[in-house]
């Protein structure tokens, strides 16, 4: 029987200078994508955004977002459609040690060629937020590559151990 | 009004080399709807639904002819009271909650936008349907959803939902309320299997 729920591909962070990690040749074969993020970033602040780039589009203008969220006290709604995909947030470096995300990102029919593509994010951030996030890429190519950016440089890298893992999902 | 069946399975009388690997599935694709290209539906739905797991979730890319609430429902049960909701949503600016309660129906939708009809967008939702053929309970769902449309039509909701009922369910129909759904609308339903 074919497998309905399967791992695509999953990167672990070794070393100490990885801002970015690209998952390519994503094949067209399923229907839907989930990204799993448990990840944390060096960056000297509470969190950072781990950006979505479709297919090596880093055109700010093909990117929104709009999220809401609680952290105990308050809640909060904004939009974001001036960037690329902000669409996850994960803990950065003044949390604690062995503090890392546990966000789960749907990425809905991202082979369809006659739609935009939208994804379904929760965020999970230990000692700092719940939330969720809807996302949107405007453009009707099938996604075959998934940049997950956490700094471009300038705001540190990823931590060591941060996991990231692409499912497809297979509808009959 | 279109209508999904059930897939049949492709059995195998034995485990010979040349057969493809037995692998034991937990997360089962069960039926796909969708509404192609030109083409419009007013409702989807999956019926005949096997006993065999332990819980579904529906997967759906859906859009609307015209931008309205969608209503799912068990086992053709469109009673007025039986369906309970509790949703909280942001829209870019405020988060807030509301219910209806004894309702008609398992709502999904953006508070006060409902599934898009905007070219090229549509509602992306993953609902779970939890215990669904347990005869002592009542059945519970979880439900994320939202669309991003670029502007402040946008929305990002949470719902639980209720069925009031404690019968297995084996029907599930997805409508857009005073609409239909629209083309590329895409509903797929997975069975989860327990240990």
């Amino acid at each position: 029987m074919a497998v309905t729920y399967e791992p695509i591909a999953t990167s672990t962070i070794t070393g100490s200078t990885v801002a970015s990690v690209t998952f390519s040749s994503i094949p067209s074969t399923y229907t839907d994508l989930v990204v799993v993020i448990q990840a944390k970033g060096t960056f000297a602040q509470d969190g950072i955004d781990v950006t979505f780039i479709f297919n090596g589009d880093n055109s700010g203008g093909n990117y929104s977002v709009v999220y809401m969220n609680g952290n105990g006290t308050t809640t909060n709604s904004g939009r974001n459609s001036a960037g690329i995909g902000y669409f996850s947030f994960v803990p950065a470096g003044n949390n604690t040690a062995g503090v890392y995300s546990a966000n789960v990102h749907h990425i809905m029919n991202y082979a369809n060629t006659t739609t935009y593509k939208t994804t379904l994010g929760k965020i999970s951030f230990p000692g700092n937020q719940a939330g969720a996030n809807v996302g949107l890429w405007r453009s009707t190519a099938a996604i075959g590559s998934i940049q997950l950016q956490i700094s471009n440089g300038s705001q540190g890298y990823y931590e060591t151990g941060s996991t990231l893992t692409i499912y497809g999902i297979k509808a009959a | 009004m279109a209508v999904v069946s059930i897939k049949n399975k492709l059995r195998r009388g034995n485990l010979l080399v040349g057969n493809e690997a037995f692998i034991p599935t937990s997360y089962e694709s069960i039926a796909t709807g969708t509404v192609s290209a030109g083409n419009t539906s007013s409702v989807i739905t999956f019926s005949s639904i096997p006993s065999t797991y332990t819980h579904l979730q529906l997967r759906m890319f859906a859009r609307a002819t015209a931008s309205n609430t969608m209503f799912v429902r068990f086992n053709n049960d469109s009673g007025s009271t039986n369906y309970d909701n509790h949703r909280m949503n942001g829209n870019g600016t405020s988060v807030a909650s509301d219910a209806r309660i004894n309702y008609s129906a398992l709502f999904v939708s953006s508070r006060g936008y409902g599934i898009p009809s905007t070219a090229n967008i549509g509602s992306a939702i993953v609902m779970d349907i939890l215990d669904y053929t347990n005869t002592n309970k009542y059945k519970v769902t979880r439900t994320l959803s939202g669309q991003e449309l670029n502007n402040s039509n946008s929305d990002i909701e949470f719902t639980s939902g209720s069925w009031k009922n404690t019968n297995a369910i084996n029907r599930i129909d997805v409508s857009i309320d005073t609409s239909t759904l629209a083309q590329y609308t895409h509903i797929a339903l997975y069975g989860i299997k327990g240990a």
